[in-house]
């Protein structure tokens, strides 16, 4: 009897050594892909222009052209530049803070991520988003031949989505789809990433995302990259104080 | 074999073409320039239904025998804008041009303003000093900032409304520090001199006036202390703050101390007399949530220190019934230019409720943003109330009308103003 209880436990601990040690490596493999899916989307800092287009049911488009700068893990800001009606309205994030200045309003405003600056299926988080790696953990990750499947989690409460699943193109190591899930597993959109070229000197990675959601059907929104450049920008430009100048950053 | 394949190579590249085509786009138009200048064209119409029982349209129309039934107005506004900036020189200016008809009245008024025009040198990205007519504005509240000493008041009714400068000198510094605790700081020393014609409007007197607003972001808050120092000593303080409690919420206050005001008070001879007060606090505590639904929720208590209490507020309206009553012309003429004169703002007593519950894309019309907002007077519980819809579909364009309707019983603040109901349509063209 003691000989059969001891095999028991011995089997018991082996599975679950086994169990953990799978999960572990789950999660570095899938988090250690994810952060080159990340430097292959973004440089760590950069600047770029960026076109999103609203396309209803009917056809009818209307587009906006926004300048973004990052910096690091936390720090962005985007500024509109088109249409005449947005020209000056510009964003700040750090870390889990956001701001937007309004020209008119003249000083900047505390706001959420959920917000939609445009109109449309793309909101602030969207517009605004870090990398992938500082929002998400990988918790599952399917492997195939040309495609890997990552499950993302959401490491807090204030991320925008709860869960991503990720379809990877393997050769490139970026993503070509990427579904967004609430917390109750309602698909909230669905990002489509194609065009896949240089934008700048060593980037190569999707220029355009397309966007459809269950919760708008028959609008699409578009977002079209263009001409992004590393380049580290001074601490001082991810301040309120300076939200007023973003679009002079401009070379 | 080969023809499918060159079918296929024809399909796809005809697809890269138009692919390409539908989603490139020319940034050469969207490059910086140092000289950049932008602007609005507004036509402004609006209809006013008169509260004919109010003492503010009985004193206005008391002499006229056939006043009007109702008042409209159109406005044509322009406020255009140019930068320059070369190396570390930054130059702008904005100014404000309209005509205004007025109908029952058959006037026109013609009025040009410069709202700002400066000049600004940036040693680095840490400090700069400026100098000429600028507008600050400082505080967190939406609705009422009492810590704006260096601004003009916000128009309830049009909260993101332009408004014009005051000539100053400034140097402001920024720094920006990599620490889990405080992540940035900044101070902005300002100097406003008031001397004959020059910033008249600010303070009487002559004199000059030092402000100083010191900014920081310390565990995700933002605080600012602010002080204003005349020549004389005569000075005012006040703090804010505003933090994320969750990614959709957010909360805010503003207090400001003045050590020292005078209010107007009407006597009962009808004669205009001024208190001093002491220790005068004013506030603001409010908060912003945004529902799953989109809908942003908005609500504010303020407090007016200097405001005027029940019992001085009834002084006004029965100084101005028995006035009327005795229907001496010389006498009404005096209490209506002392009426408009000292009753004709915003938060005339201390104790206000805002709020405001704004829903973007009703029924999902796309662009489309609707408003319902109120200001509620907790004391004697009149309140005016607005519906604002904005359209913005067109590129350059923005659509917006506004119905603004004033409640209450007779002797009340927003049921004592000339408007009963008024609705204003805006259109405005951006260039």
């Amino acid at each position: 009897m003691n000989k059969i209880k001891k095999y028991f436990f011995a089997i018991i601990l082996v599975y679950a050594s086994i169990s953990f040690g799978q999960n572990d490596s789950i999660d570095v493999e899938g988090n250690e892909l994810l952060k080159k899916i990340d430097r292959n989307l973004t440089p760590v800092s950069f600047e770029s222009y960026r076109k999103l287009i609203n396309i209803e049911p009917d056809g009818k488009k209307k587009e906006f052209v926004l300048f973004t700068a990052k910096k690091g893990n936390d720090k962005m800001v985007t500024t509109f530049l088109s249409p005449k009606t947005e020209v000056g309205r510009s964003t700040l994030r750090l870390s889990d803070n956001m701001w937007l200045y309004i020209p008119n309003v003249g000083k900047p405003v505390r706001v959420t991520s959920m917000q939609s600056v445009t109109g449309g299926i793309f909101n602030n988080s969207d517009i605004m988003r870090l990398d992938y790696n500082e929002e998400y953990n990988c918790t599952k990750l399917e492997k195939s031949k040309n495609a890997d499947i990552m499950t993302l989690k959401a490491k807090t409460g204030t991320v925008a989505y709860d869960k991503l699943i990720v379809t990877v193109d393997n050769k490139n190591t970026v993503p070509t789809k990427i579904e967004c899930y609430t917390a109750s597993d309602m698909l909230i959109k669905t990002l489509y990433f194609k065009d896949l070229k240089s934008l700048g000197k060593g980037i190569k990675r999707p220029a355009i995302i397309e966007t459809d959601s269950p919760l708008h059907k028959g609008y699409k929104s578009v977002m079209i990259y263009a001409n992004m450049n590393i380049r580290v920008f001074p601490d001082e430009v991810f301040t309120i104080q300076y939200m007023e100048r973003i679009p002079d950053l401009r070379k | 074999m080969v023809i499918i394949g060159r079918i296929f190579w024809t399909i796809s590249l005809l697809q890269l073409v138009i692919f390409a085509d539908e989603y490139e786009f020319d940034i050469s138009e969207f490059e910086k320039k140092p000289f950049e200048y932008s602007g609005t064209i507004e036509f402004r119409p609006s209809l006013t239904i008169p509260q004919k029982q109010s003492f503010a349209w009985k004193l206005k129309y008391y002499e006229n025998e056939k006043p009007p039934e109702v008042l409209d107005n159109c406005l044509l506004i322009t406020t255009p804008s140019a930068k320059f900036e070369k190396n570390k020189i930054l130059l702008f200016g904005a100014v404000d041009l309209r005509i205004e008809y007025n109908h029952p009245e058959n006037k026109w008024n013609f009025r040009a303003a410069l709202l700002e025009g400066y000049g600004k040198y940036e040693f680095n990205l840490n400090w700069n000093i400026l100098a000429g007519k600028k507008l600050y504005k400082w505080g967190k509240g939406y609705s009422y900032n009492p810590v704006s000493y260096a601004s003009r008041p916000k128009d309830v009714n049009d909260i993101d409304a332009s408004l014009e400068g005051y000539y100053s000198t400034a140097i402001q510094y920024n720094k920006s520090i990599s620490s889990p605790i405080l992540k940035n700081y900044s101070h902005e020393v300002v100097l406003i001199p008031v001397y004959r014609e020059i910033n008249d409007d600010y303070a009487g007197g002559d004199n000059h006036w030092l402000l100083n607003h010191s900014y920081f972001l310390i565990f995700d808050t933002d605080f600012d202390i602010f002080f204003n120092v005349a020549q004389d000593f005569d000075f005012k303080a006040g703090f804010a703050a505003a933090y994320n409690i969750l990614t959709n919420w957010e909360i805010h206050g503003e207090l400001s101390y003045l050590p020292q005001t005078s209010k107007s008070i009407i006597g009962s001879d009808t004669l205009l007399g001024f208190v001093e007060e002491k220790d005068i606090i004013q506030s603001v505590v409010g908060t912003r949530y945004l529902t799953p639904f989109d809908a942003t929720f908005y609500l504010e208590y303020i407090f007016n220190g200097e405001g005027l209490n029940q019992e001085e507020m009834n002084q006004w309206y029965s100084a101005v019934y028995n006035t009327l009553t005795n229907q001496e012309l010389e006498s009404i003429s005096r209490i209506r230019t002392l009426w408009f004169e000292n009753l004709g703002k915003q938060f005339l007593m201390k104790h206000y409720i805002y709020f405001k519950v704004q829903y973007p894309e009703p029924f999902n019309l796309l662009y489309f943003t609707s408003s319902l907002y109120t200001l509620i007077n907790a004391e004697d519980k009149s309140f005016l109330g607005g519906l604002d819809f904005n359209y913005k579909r067109f590129d350059n364009f923005s659509f917006n009308l506004k119905l603004v309707g004033m409640f209450g019983t007779a002797r009340s603040e927003f049921a004592s103003k000339i408007s009963k109901l008024k609705m204003e349509l805006n259109i405005e063209y951006y260039f």
